[in-house]
């Protein structure tokens, strides 16, 4: 009956302890969760502005590619026979 | 005594029913949280991969942009880039030229040019050029060019930005080429037809030249070839001769003859090699020349300036 008695007290001593390290824990978890979150809520915010200006971007670049068509035609025409001869040497 | 152990078990009894639910709640209490703890670990677990997806996608998205504001830079900047392809391009063809020279590489190489034009014909000479995926250099003049010398119906003018555009030297053959009336009178008089040709040619192409070949080869200059070489040297001209030739400045009877000719002037493993853009003759053997020179690993290729057979 004594030990029984002993183990009555210490257990819910045992159980107290463990739930607060279990309290701890949720509260300390929920916290990294809501940094993740707010990380990855972060990345959208910017990816969505990015997305914007790349697509701006590409509309410029598609605009200068058909403006400047002959001429980058001329470009790679230039980099080609260059790269010709290089293999020649090779 | 009886008293004593009935108050104990009380006690007993009290001790039981206080601690047992409390027991219980801490249990319950526990796992409560104990999951909640297992339910956030994992959606921390989901969302660092999250993170890390979108940080992957973000970084590639920031290298993408990168590209495409270089790509745009580079666009904006296309004269520029078309310049430093060309002297790129031509910088290789000098080390190119050299291992030609010192048996460094099993090549040869053939500067096909053409001389007098540009003539109406030399749409069709240009067509093969094309064809065949062959850049030569054009010793162009001026004079008797609009409308073409040999299609009155048709102007010549416009050919000289087309050979440029397709990658050809534009060389300087002078404006007039009249050997017989003054060209060769004096010094001056022949910077003078240099200087309005290279003057022409900056207007139609927006290019500068700096090859010239004299009319009629380099001896026909006479007394005066010194002197000429130096004040084309003077305002940064090379100039060149050439070292093969089918004979269509003068009469060809036939491709064959035009072919065989050239054949019997081929012996050099740097060759520049005359023809005229007016011949019909070599207009005809043309595709054969090609093959030809291309089968005994002749290179074809365009003039430049710091090319060996460049004289300064």
């Amino acid at each position: 009956m004594k030990y029984i008695k002993i183990c009555l007290i210490i257990i819910p001593i045992l159980l107290t302890i463990l739930l607060g390290k279990n309290i701890y824990d949720y509260f300390e978890n929920k916290k990294i969760s809501q940094e993740k979150l707010e990380s990855i809520n972060n990345y959208d915010n910017k990816l969505n502005s990015d997305l914007t200006k790349y697509n701006d971007l590409n509309a410029e670049l598609e605009t200068l590619k058909e403006v400047n068509k002959e001429k980058i035609m001329e470009y790679e025409r230039w980099i080609k026979w260059n790269n010709e001869i290089v293999e020649k040497m090779a | 005594m009886d008293k004593m152990e009935q108050r104990n078990s009380r006690k007993n009894g009290l001790i039981f029913f206080i601690t047992i639910p409390l027991i219980i709640i801490l249990i319950i209490l526990n796992i409560y949280f104990i999951k909640n703890v297992s339910d956030l670990k994992s959606t921390i677990k989901t969302n660092t991969n999250l993170k890390e997806k979108k940080e992957i996608e973000y970084n590639n998205n920031l290298v993408e942009i990168k590209k495409t504001e270089e790509e745009i830079s580079k666009i904006k900047n296309i004269d520029n880039e078309i310049i430093n392809a060309k002297n790129q391009y031509y910088q290789t063809l000098k080390t190119f030229e050299d291992k030609v020279a010192n048996n460094e590489v099993d090549y040869k190489i053939a500067y096909l040019t053409f001389d007098d034009g540009p003539y109406n014909l030399t749409h069709q000479f240009l067509e093969v050029l094309q064809n065949y995926d062959v850049r030569a250099t054009f010793f162009t003049i001026g004079y008797n060019k609009e409308p073409c010398f040999d299609d009155r119906s048709k102007s010549c003018a416009d050919l000289y930005a087309k050979e440029a555009s397709l990658g050809h030297t534009m060389a300087n053959h002078t404006y007039s080429h009249l050997i017989f009336y003054g060209l060769y009178s004096s010094t001056e008089s022949f910077m003078s037809q240099v200087k309005k040709q290279e003057q022409l040619i900056k207007e139609k192409t927006g290019l500068t030249t700096n090859i010239v070949r004299f009319p009629g080869g380099i001896n026909t200059s006479k007394h005066l070839k010194n002197s000429i070489i130096e004040q084309l040297r003077n305002n940064g001209y090379g100039w060149v001769d050439w070292t093969a030739s089918n004979g269509d400045g003068g009469y060809v009877p036939n491709k064959e003859t035009a072919i065989n000719n050239l054949k019997k002037t081929i012996n050099e493993d740097i060759e520049v090699v005359l023809f005229h853009d007016y011949n019909y003759i070599t207009l005809s053997a043309l595709p054969e020349v090609i093959e030809y020179l291309r089968s005994e690993n002749y290179v074809l290729l365009p003039l430049f300036y710091d090319s060996r057979m460049v004289n300064k």
